[in-house]
This record gives structure tokens, sequence and C-alpha cells, in this order.
């Protein structure tokens, strides 16, 4: 029974991780790769934030996710905006976001070092909860509420406020939405920010569990990708769950079988979505699949 | 068009051949000493491990500098980067056979770099000694290959022992990397010998660079163990296993290799980092020349090493090589039955003798992390 | 001397793997980055018969080929059911699935700690271990890798391919079985990069896991864009770049603790620069 909440709690990262991503591609409708190399960049803000000045944990992690998320327009505004006037096939965004993603992970690695960083709110380590014989930690406790809460304001942002249903309008018909007059690259540029400062976010809170290092830029926004494919590429709820799914299989498979196959075990069950059910569960967005 | 392609394809490589026929010398056997004494040095002077690598050197530098000649020949140090990995290693080594060609090569630090060039070594006949390559497969390397820092066999043993006197289940976890999944073979090994196979309640890999051990250590608590064997590949990993292993409320005593000691592992585990236990080769200063050694590294360093165990062999490695050279020249099969048959040596870090296979014996020791640092368990 | 020799032999290795992995993707549009699965497979096939069932080279290569031929038969079957996007990330998978395979199979791979001392290729008695002979047995691959697609992309069997990649529906309305011309041409990409891989584990002697993840597949796929999709001797131009760039940044004097993360950065660029000015590569015909 551990295991299934040990695979909730990093499910909720998971899916924490999938909510901006899958924010921004429900506007841009492709994978911005780039998305996890900007989010665990918040990472090592928060991190030289508190070395350099002794920032509060809470502040620094507030002021990198601002970062990140101006950081997130100019990856638009810049990279690929360019690209999508050009006419690049999706592939061609694809690639791109790739090679960016190597440089980024690559000068980050070149700037900071190739080795695992841990950081931490307290100066202690406390045993976690103890409730029926499961354990909890208190970072655990936030990570899944700071989910849930974001994930719900999401949801009412998007269906009930005027930008939300913009942003929704962009996702399903950009030419017809810059016709009727909004002004699509500036809500695409909100909600890059909006996407990436989450990202942020995710990634900070994430790395007071697992710590961080360049690689997990790539890891973390394929673990984002397989979640919303389990999900539902373009759904907030979607996103939830999948990554909650992601999380719970993972960790089977790491009883069953041994942490060896964590891997294998996320990319197979990706491979079985893709094959049997690629519109995810939440099946929200019709994709010109 | 093919045949135009066919024709360079031949002609280019065989005039390449031509030019190199001409460039071929065989290995310097001389009895007596070239102008020029080269030495060569392959360890990681870049990425994580550079810090290992760049400590070795350091020792051997303090050597070179106290003795810049062999019977008034110069010495030459030909410093490689191994990158701690197998394939730069491996080039590094043909660079230096074929390109500087050296008779001896003092390396690779990490076991993964050491394994790679041997064969290369071997079949030149080149000597190869590691001052701090400890995977059980060098053992059986090749006649070519020494090393003055024990085998994780050894080291491995001294955790075995006093696992199998302290505790009554263990569980292990090793990292998938050539130092864990040798040291997890040659715990399987010991406990098997010693006929306490069945202590051992588990045995799993994670995957390099994991730090999410939560499914692992549940895993773990359910197993019963009392004792804990986590074999690292570096220190911040160390502190994930004690940190979440404290936050699972696991109460098991935990071993650990010498990947763990180091300033993350403290700063990750806080003060669950108390009470960890690790085997490890540990300086003696009690030994000849130890104190001056570490004094000089200060002097010309700025500030001591991470640990003085590593310029320590290296320094080793460095004279026994030297001593070498000026008692049978510089041929790399006359080094190797040097070494093969040299009396005790006494080195600042350990007393060196080398068995039929090249390895020699020094003592592991239990150290015990208290306030902040690992001190020797008495 | 020696070192310049080091050189062509890489980049006759790499120039198998690029033209293999160009006649895979610039002919049927599958951008695969799972290439050094199938480079792996062969690698690790050659190494584990040379060094622990004594065959010899040319047998441990035809029984690398037929393995890793029949690997790619099975997973063309998922990759060529999918549309671009999904595509890639089986691909990605894949590439994950056999580095894990190659990392936690230990009782066949060893896992991290690689296989050691494989021995140089023996041909009926005669040992290729001197680098220009190893040279010339490589040239000799690549001239009939070269030879082979060349042929291939002129004959009838060629020009329906083409026909493939530019419309599909077309091919098929035409009487062509498009996923079975797919799935072959899938096979003998992989075969040939096999072929690579044997060459690979027996000039290093040592392999790893490490040296066919999936930083090594993207490696390949930029030499393949650069020298430009379709164009055969564009791929052995844009080997032969990407081998050179690192060597020229080891002169550049850049400090050693950086120089790896630059030369990868170079790569990202390098990819970054082509698909904004020039997707096509330098010699292509064909844009992705």
């Amino acid at each position: 029974m551990q295991i299934i909440v040990n695979g909730i709690i990093i499910g909720g990262v998971y899916a924490l991780i999938a909510l901006g991503f899958n924010l921004i591609y429900s506007s841009a409708r492709f994978y911005h790769l780039l998305y996890g190399v900007l989010a665990i960049l918040g990472v090592y803000f928060v991190r030289e934030m508190g070395l350099l000045w002794n920032v509060n944990f809470f502040v620094a992690t507030f002021i990198a996710a601002v970062l990140v998320g101006f950081l997130g327009m100019m990856a638009w505004q810049f990279l690929y905006r360019p690209m999508r006037n050009r006419k690049a096939s999706d592939l061609v965004m694809l690639v791109t976001s790739f090679g960016a993603v190597i440089v980024l992970q690559n000068l980050i690695a070149a700037i900071w070092d190739n080795n695992t960083y841990a950081i931490s709110i307290t100066d202690t380590i406390k045993p976690g909860y103890q409730w029926l014989g499961l354990t909890i930690t208190f970072n655990q406790l936030v990570i899944l509420g700071a989910s849930l809460v974001i994930m719900i304001l999401l949801e009412l942002f998007l269906g009930k406020t005027k930008w939300g249903m913009a942003i929704r309008a962009i996702g399903d018909n950009p030419e017809l939405t810059t016709a009727l007059g909004l002004h699509t690259n500036r809500i695409i540029l909100i909600v890059f920010f909006i996407g990436s400062f989450m990202g942020s976010l995710a990634a900070t809170l994430v790395a007071l569990e697992i710590g961080v290092r360049p690689t997990y830029g790539i890891t973390l926004v394929l673990e984002a990708i397989i979640a919303s494919i389990i999900g539902g590429i373009g759904s907030m709820r979607g996103a939830m769950l999948g990554g909650l799914i992601l999380g719970i299989v993972e960790n089977i498979g790491i009883y069953y079988w041994g942490a060896e196959w964590k891997e294998v075990t996320a990319y197979l069950l990706l491979t079985l979505f893709l094959l049997f059910r690629p519109k995810g569960l939440f099946q929200k967005i019709q994709t010109a699949q | 068009m093919f045949k135009k392609i066919s024709f360079i394809a031949l002609a280019v490589p065989l005039m390449i051949l031509a030019a190199c026929a001409q460039g071929q010398t065989g290995g310097g056997a001389a009895a007596t000493l070239p102008d020029v004494i080269k030495i060569g040095f392959i360890s990681p002077l870049t990425g994580n491990a550079a810090a290992y690598g760049q400590d070795v050197k350091h020792g051997i530098e303090i050597y070179v500098s106290e003795h810049p000649a062999i019977a008034g020949k110069p010495i030459q140090m030909i410093w490689e980067d191994g990158k701690c990995n197998g394939q730069d290693a491996a080039n590094a080594a043909q660079k230096l056979i074929n390109v500087d060609k050296v008779q001896v090569i003092i390396g690779g630090s990490c076991s993964g770099e050491t394994l790679a060039f041997a064969p290369i070594a071997e079949a030149n006949k080149v000597l190869v000694i590691s001052p701090l390559s400890s995977s059980p497969a060098l053992t059986t390397a090749g006649d070519y290959i020494f090393r003055n820092y024990p085998s994780d066999m050894k080291v491995s043993e001294t955790m075995v022992d006093y696992v199998i006197k302290n505790h009554k289940k263990v569980a292990m976890i090793t990292e998938q990397t050539d130092f864990g999944q040798g040291y997890r073979k040659a715990v399987n090994e010991h406990l098997t010998n010693k006929g306490k196979k069945d202590m051992l309640v588990l045995d799993e890999a994670y995957p390099a660079d994991n730090t999410d051990f939560r499914t692992l250590l549940t895993k773990v608590k359910e197993s019963g163990a009392d004792a804990l064997i986590a074999i690292v590949q570096a220190p911040v990993t160390g502190g994930f296993v004690t940190k979440q292993a404290a936050e699972l409320g696991l109460k098991v005593q935990i071993f650990s290799g010498d990947a763990l000691p180091g300033p993350d592992f403290f700063s990750t585990a806080k003060d669950k980092a108390e009470g960890v236990k690790v085997a490890v080769v540990s300086e003696d200063p009690s030994r000849k020349g130890y104190t001056d050694f570490a004094t000089k590294f200060v002097a010309k360093y700025g500030k001591p090493a991470a640990s003085n165990v590593f310029p320590a062999f290296g320094y080793d490695a460095a004279t026994i090589v030297a001593n070498g050279i000026a008692a049978v020249g510089y041929d790399g099969t006359a080094l190797k039955d040097y070494l093969k048959g040299m009396p005790t040596f006494k080195g600042i870090a350990s007393d060196v003798t080398f068995d039929e296979n090249g390895d020699n014996n020094v003592p592991a020791f239990i150290k015990v992390a208290k306030n902040g640092e690992f001190v020797l368990e008495k | 001397m020696d070192y310049v020799l080091h050189l062509l032999i890489l980049i006759s290795i790499f120039s198998i793997l690029a033209i293999s992995l160009n006649y895979m993707a610039g002919f049927t549009g599958i951008v695969s980055v799972h290439h050094a699965s199938f480079y792996g497979l062969g690698a690790y096939a050659t190494a584990i018969l040379t060094s622990r069932y004594g065959f010899t080279f040319l047998p441990s290569v035809v029984a690398g080929v037929a393995i890793t031929a029949l690997f790619a038969w099975l997973a063309s079957y998922p990759i060529l059911r999918l549309r671009h996007d999904s595509q890639i990330l089986v691909s990605i998978g894949l590439s994950f699935i056999v580095f894990n395979l190659m990392l936690n199979w230990t009782d066949l791979t060893d896992g991290p700690l690689g296989i050691k001392g494989i021995h140089a290729p023996t041909i009926l008695g005669f040992s290729f271990f001197q680098k220009p002979l190893f040279l010339l047995l490589v040239l000799a691959a690549l001239a009939l890798t070269y030879w082979f697609f060349r042929h291939l992309t002129l004959s009838p069997y060629g020009t329906i391919l083409k026909g493939i990649r530019e419309n599909p529906t077309v091919a098929s309305v035409n009487g062509h079985a498009v996923t079975r011309y797919q799935r072959s041409v899938f096979v003998m990409g992989a075969v040939f990069a096999a072929l690579a891989g044997s060459f690979i584990a027996t000039f290093l002697t040592f392999i790893e896991p490490k040296l066919f993840d999936l930083m090594l597949s993207v490696f390949i796929l930029v030499m393949v864009i650069l020298g430009g999709l379709g164009n055969l001797k564009g791929s052995i131009a844009g080997a032969a770049i990407m081998i050179l760039i690192p060597e020229l940044l080891r002169f550049a004097g850049f400090p050693a603790s950086i120089i790896g993360e630059l030369q990868q950065m170079t790569y990202g660029l390098i990819l970054m620069l082509l698909m904004f000015f020039r997707p096509e590569g330098l010699f292509g015909e064909y844009k992705i």
C-alpha cells in the first residue's frame, strides 16, 4: 500500500509538471521541449539566491518562477514565433526545440556542474507522518496540495475568465481567433509566461524531494509528455490523472521488477497508450492526428 | 561514379599505409635510459570525478618536484584526461602508447578507465600502475597491470565482517555503475564464502544518479533487515538515501563505501547523517613521511586535499615507478618483472607488496559519521 | 599520423551510420532518434560473441546483423503505425528501452562494467589490428554501404520509396503495400547500423552502454540533417564535419572542464541553425 502512496506522491509531481506543459500545448500546439530545462533553471536560481544572498526559500521560489516565466516568453517570441512565421512544419519546430534543449542543458552543466544538488526548506529532517501504517512527509503533502490547488485554479481560469476562453479559442482555431480581433500573440505570450512560471514552481517543489541536475530537464519534460498522453493531451484533468497513473505504475514496476527498470516501465506504458488509446483517457482535444 | 569512389577509397589508405610504415618503431626496449623519461598519466581531470583525479595528480607532482630526474635524466609527466569513462581513457592510452611511446602509465583512477585501457597496455607490453582503481575485475586484467590501492574485494570484506559480527539481516542496494556492481559482486562472494549468504534479505540495483529511493526503501523495510549496505557513487546520493530512510521511519544501520564521505552527504542528510558507517581505506598519520607529505601538499596547493588518501597513493605509485626505472631501466617488461619481485616497499600511504595478480593488500577501516565528519570507529 | 588514422576510421564508421539513417529517414520520413540502439546491438553482438564465445569477426557480424534485423522488424510494428510526433516519442522510448537492456541485463552484458578486451578483426587468419589495415577494412565496408544504397535508390524499388515519401496515399492507390516497403527500409537501415557497431566494438576494444544512448542517436541525426536528407554523399560530409568539430574545439583553448559541454552545445546550435536557415541540409533534396 505504501507503494501506491509513493506512486501518488511522485505522481503528484508529474501532474504538476504536466499541467504547465499542457497549458502551453493547448494554445501553441506543439511539444515545447524547452519547458523542462527552463523549469529546472528555476531551481538553480532558487539555489543560487539561497547561497549568495540567503533569500528565504518561498520568496526565492517565487522570484525564480517569475524569471523563468519571462524566459519562457522569450522562447516563444524569439525562437518559436519566427519559425511559425516561416511556416515551419511541426517536426522542424520539435527538432529546433530539441536543439535548444541541448544547448541550454549543457550551458547549465557548464555553469553549475553535472552533480545532483539538493535543496531544502528546513535544517533538520523530520520523519514522516504515520497514518494507518503509511508514511507521508510534510513536503509531500505540500506537493500534493499544491498540485490540486493549481489544477483547480487553472480550470477556473480557463473556464470562467475572458482570458481563459481566449486561450482555449486560440488552441482550437488560431486563424479565426485572429480574424475576430483578439491579439493572438499577446495571449500566447501570457500562456508561455504562466506555463513556464508553473513549471518552475513545480520543479522547485520536486527538487525538495529528489534534487536537481542538468539532465532532469529532459527527464521532466518527457515524463510530462507521457503523463499528458495518458491523460489526454491538452486536458488539465487529464494531465493530473495521467501524472498520478504514471507515478503509480512506475512504483509498482519498481516494487515487482526492480528499480533499474523504472524507465522501461514508463516508456512501455507510453507506447501502449500511443498505440491503443492515443487520445488518452480524457480525449479533450481534437488534435490533427 | 562508383569506380572513382572505389579508387579513392583504395588509394588513400594505401598511401597512408606507406607513410605509416616509415614511422613504425617497436617498444622502447632500452637497458640504458632515454634522454627524457616519459611517464604517462590517465585520470579524470574534468567532470564529476575530477576531484579524485586532480588530487592524485597533485600527489605525483609533489614526488616529481622532489625527484625531478632519474640518474640524471629528467622525468616528463604526460597528463591525460580520462574523464572517468572507458572510451576517453582508451583513447588517451592509445595516444600515450602510440604517439608518446611511453613504457609506463600511472592510472586510471576510475576503475572504468583502467579496465578500458588495460588490454591495450597489456598488448603493447606497457606497465600500468593504478593508484586508485578498486574494481575486483582488475585483479585478472593482465600481467602488466598493477595497483597499490586495494581491490574492493579487500575493502568490502572489512565491511562484511563487521556486519556479520554486529547484525542479523542485511539488505543491499547498489548503484548501476562499475563501482557499485563490482562491490555488489564482492559482497555476495564474501557472504557466500563465510557461509552467511542467508543473511542477505534484499539485493537490488538502482539506476545511476537516482535520487528517489522511497519504494526501494519500503522494500528494505519489509525485508526486516537491521543493516543496509548502500553503495552509492556520489555523496549526495548517499545523503538522499539517508534522508529518505529517516523520513520513512526506517530503522537500520546504514553502511557505505568510500564514495559516500563528502560535504554534500552532510548537507543533504543533515542531522540524520550521524551514525552512518563507511568502510574506507584510510590515511595513517603515524606512517613515516606522511605528515611531511600533508604539510607539503598544503604548502604547494594552498589547502589540504579532500582526503590525503588519494594524493598519497599517487605519490607512492610515482615512487615505485621511479625506483623501478632506476633499477632496471626504461622498459615495460623489465619493470613488470621488477614490480612482481619487489620486496615490501614502505610508502607513505601503505606498505606495498604485489601479489601474483599485481594487487596490493591494504587493510580498510570502519569509520562513523560524527558531528559532520567521519572518524575511525574505536 | 596515428591520430589522423584514428579520425579517419571514426569518420568512416559514422559515415556508415549516417548513410543508413539517411536512407531510413530521408526516404521514408521516419525521424528516428534510436539509431544508436541498432548500432549498439551490433556492437554488443560482436563484442560478446568474439570475446566470450570465440567467434571470429565475420560470423559475429552476421550474427549481429541478424539479431538487429529481427529486433528492428519487431520494433517497426509500433513505430510505423504512428504519425510524426508520436513516432518520435516511441523512438525515444525505444532508445531508452534498449539502453536499459544493455545496462541491466548484466548476465549478458555485464551492465555498466561494459565489455573489455575485444580483439581486432581477424578474417581468414589475417589480423586487422594495425590501424592502416583497419581503416582499409572499414573503408571497404563503407564503399559497400554506399554502393548498396545508391544502387537501391536508382532502382525501381527506390523510385517507389520516393513515391511513398512524397505521397503515401497515391502510392498505395497504385497498388504498393506501403507499410511493407517502409518496414523493409527500416530493417535495412538497422542492418547497416549494426555493421557499423561491429566495427566500433573492435576499434575501441571496450564498449559500455553509455556509448549508445539517446544523445548519440541525436548526434547521428544531426549528421544526416546537416549533410542533407536523401543525399548519400552529404551523409559522409555530415559525418566528417561532426567528428572534426570536437577535435577543433580541443585546440581552441577552452578550459578543459567545459570542453564536453561546449561540444554538445555546438551540436545543439548546429541543429538549431539548420532548422532555421536550411532544413534541407548542405546537399539535401528533401525538407522535413
